[in-house]
């Protein structure tokens, strides 16, 4: 690597050859700091921050846009298939969606989306603690509103709508809550 | 390149500092409105933009009230 005397760094850049490689690789001069002024800056910082809020609003139209859930009707289980206190897993709306079914008390049966809204880990019921855990990061879900109750996930569990039509249950639709 | 008149350098410096700062209070509100169109909520999703597009409008009209002052040749910056 070669070395830059006092006289060759004093001299501008364009009078003398770049021989060492680290100045091939970061080929700045402190004079080049001057070359951003603050109103450059603040030029830049307006651009970013009209990307910023671009971004956002394209969510906020998203959020307008889009349907209210997802899925259509599906058979899940025979309702008689699931003891009180018991859990029935299935999928829903997509094969590979996770879900997760609960017959609460007599008659009472909820569903809800089995990933986690932390980081989509399959989320299950935990039969000692009485509450649906995601083992990922150790998320706990409230059976009775799928909402969160310890860890890190930041949002309920998305709920799925039931339909019981002779003695069958059928998911309806899945929404975030 | 024009500079701050006497004594107004570290007010230039404390608007660029608000604007920084107020460019990372977007970048929160990118965050939570991810976070509100997840959980399908329309509304707060529709506030994160207003209050993020009154940030952006208000970075506006600073670089226009400073283009409008170089125009006249007030050494703001």
């Amino acid at each position: 690597m070669g070395r830059v005397s006092q006289t060759e760094r004093d001299e501008p850049l364009s009078n003398r050859t770049r021989d060492g490689r680290w100045e091939v690789d970061f080929p700045f001069e402190w004079d080049a700091d001057e070359l951003v002024s603050r109103r450059q800056l603040l030029r830049w910082s307006v651009g970013a921050s009209g990307a910023l809020f671009a971004s956002t609003a394209v969510l906020a139209l998203l959020a307008y846009a889009r349907r209210g859930g997802r899925g259509g009707l599906r058979a899940i289980v025979e309702a008689s298939a699931v003891p009180v206190g018991g859990v029935h897993y299935f999928t829903y709306p997509g094969p590979d969606d996770h879900a997760i079914l609960m017959h609460l008390t007599p008659g009472r049966f909820v569903a809800y989306s089995g990933k986690c809204t932390h980081l989509s880990c399959a989320v299950y019921w935990n039969a000692q603690m009485g509450k649906l855990r995601c083992p990922c990061h150790e998320g706990l879900f409230d059976p009775e509103t799928g909402g969160v109750l310890a860890g890190p996930p930041p949002r309920p569990l998305p709920r799925i709508a039931l339909r019981e039509e002779n003695g069958m249950l059928y998911a309806a639709e899945e929404t975030p809550q | 390149m024009m500079r701050p008149a006497p004594g107004q350098g570290g007010l230039v410096m404390l608007g660029l500092s608000v604007g920084i700062l107020l460019m990372s209070v977007q970048l929160w509100l990118l965050t939570l409105a991810f976070n509100l169109y997840l959980s399908a909520d329309r509304r707060g999703t529709l506030i994160a933009a207003i209050a993020s597009g009154c940030i952006f409008l208000g970075g506006l009209v600073m670089l226009l009230v400073l283009r409008r002052s170089a125009r006249r040749g007030r050494p703001l910056t």
